[in-house]
């Protein structure tokens, strides 16, 4: 079994999900993640998986949309809407001015790479990068109780049909602010939830806790990129 | 619960969102007076009535021009800033 401590990078999840068992795998850029865990097999009502090793980059400034369209990023300016891209990462446009790219679930992270080495401030574009992978956790709670769960954490209506797919509301959750965006897999209702790495841990305590009414609990990332495979 | 309307994020919970003081004319830091520089930074004109202030939705870091009733306690309307210099440079023109 791996080893999450003979990696630089790891979750800031990490403790509390060695807590419950996780059993540790590594990227290929060295992050380790929580692969699985013990009941993975029958995925519970409410699935949480820790996706925050996954790379992930954010783009702010006035010429962002403009640069990133330049860069064959499939978006425009619409303020808190998803725009998923081919290669299955998903780009977050918080606001005209700002947008958070996240990878695709099998966490190839060459293309935000890319995204990041291709800026360079000299270029005078009126953009720059952010490096969200070390400023936001980032996990994603899928199944259909997961509106229900929301409602004890949040204020927004987060009903399917209120918060309809590749909708995101920046707002508070658990008393922390928070980006949640909405992705469904196939049929399967998806929430994305970016937080505040440092205070990752008490968050997800918050989740879990009221993922627990439902039967709900955390999944690993392989057990999560199966319900993305279908 | 009382709830604010973020002109970019739409209504939040009033929890979401931090005051930022009254909108002011700005005041030039080379050329004005300590006292004047005081009372731009630092000091209020508390009015009982209608007052424009600044406010942020905190988990976007959104600033954006509220205009509220002090006595009602009412929020009157909100806006971004474009809208706000858009208007007020119609109200000067």
């Amino acid at each position: 079994m791996t080893d999450p401590f003979a990696y630089y990078r790891r979750s800031p999840l990490q403790r509390g999900l060695d807590s419950q068992g996780a059993n540790w795998a590594a990227l290929a850029d060295e992050v380790a993640y929580a692969e699985r865990f013990a009941g993975d097999d029958a995925l519970p009502a409410i699935a949480i998986a820790d996706l925050s090793p996954l790379p992930r980059l954010g783009f702010k400034g006035r010429g962002t949309i403009a640069a990133m369209q330049t860069r064959g990023i499939v978006l425009d300016a619409t303020p808190n809407r998803c725009f998923p891209q081919p290669d299955g990462s998903l780009c977050l446009v918080l606001a005209p001015s700002e947008v958070l790219l996240l990878s695709p679930l099998d966490g190839s992270g060459e293309r935000l790479e890319q995204l990041n080495a291709s800026w360079n401030i000299d270029d005078g574009e009126r953009t720059y990068p952010l490096p969200r992978r070390d400023s936001h956790a980032w996990l994603a709670v899928a199944g259909t109780a997961t509106p229900e769960m929301f409602a004890k954490l949040c204020a927004i209506d987060m009903r399917l049909h209120k918060f309809p797919n590749l909708s995101i509301a920046q707002t508070s959750v658990a008393r922390m602010n928070a980006i949640l965006t909405r992705v469904d897999l196939g049929a399967t209702p998806v929430f994305h939830l970016l937080v505040d790495s440092a205070a990752a841990q008490y968050f997800c305590d918050c989740i879990v806790d009221a993922a627990d009414e439902f039967g709900g609990g955390f999944v690993g990332l392989g057990a999560f990129q199966k319900l993305a495979d279908g | 619960m009382k709830i604010m309307i973020c002109p970019v994020n739409g209504p939040r919970n009033i929890a979401e969102f931090a005051w930022g003081g009254e909108v002011k004319p700005d005041v030039d830091p080379v050329t004005c007076t300590d006292q004047d520089w005081t009372d731009h930074l630092f000091l209020e004109a508390n009015i009982a009535g209608i007052v424009t202030e600044w406010w942020l939705h905190t988990p976007t870091n959104t600033w954006f021009i509220a205009r509220r009733n002090t006595l009602t306690d009412e929020i009157l309307e909100t806006m971004t800033l474009d809208a706000y210099y858009t208007r007020e440079g119609a109200i000067s023109a």
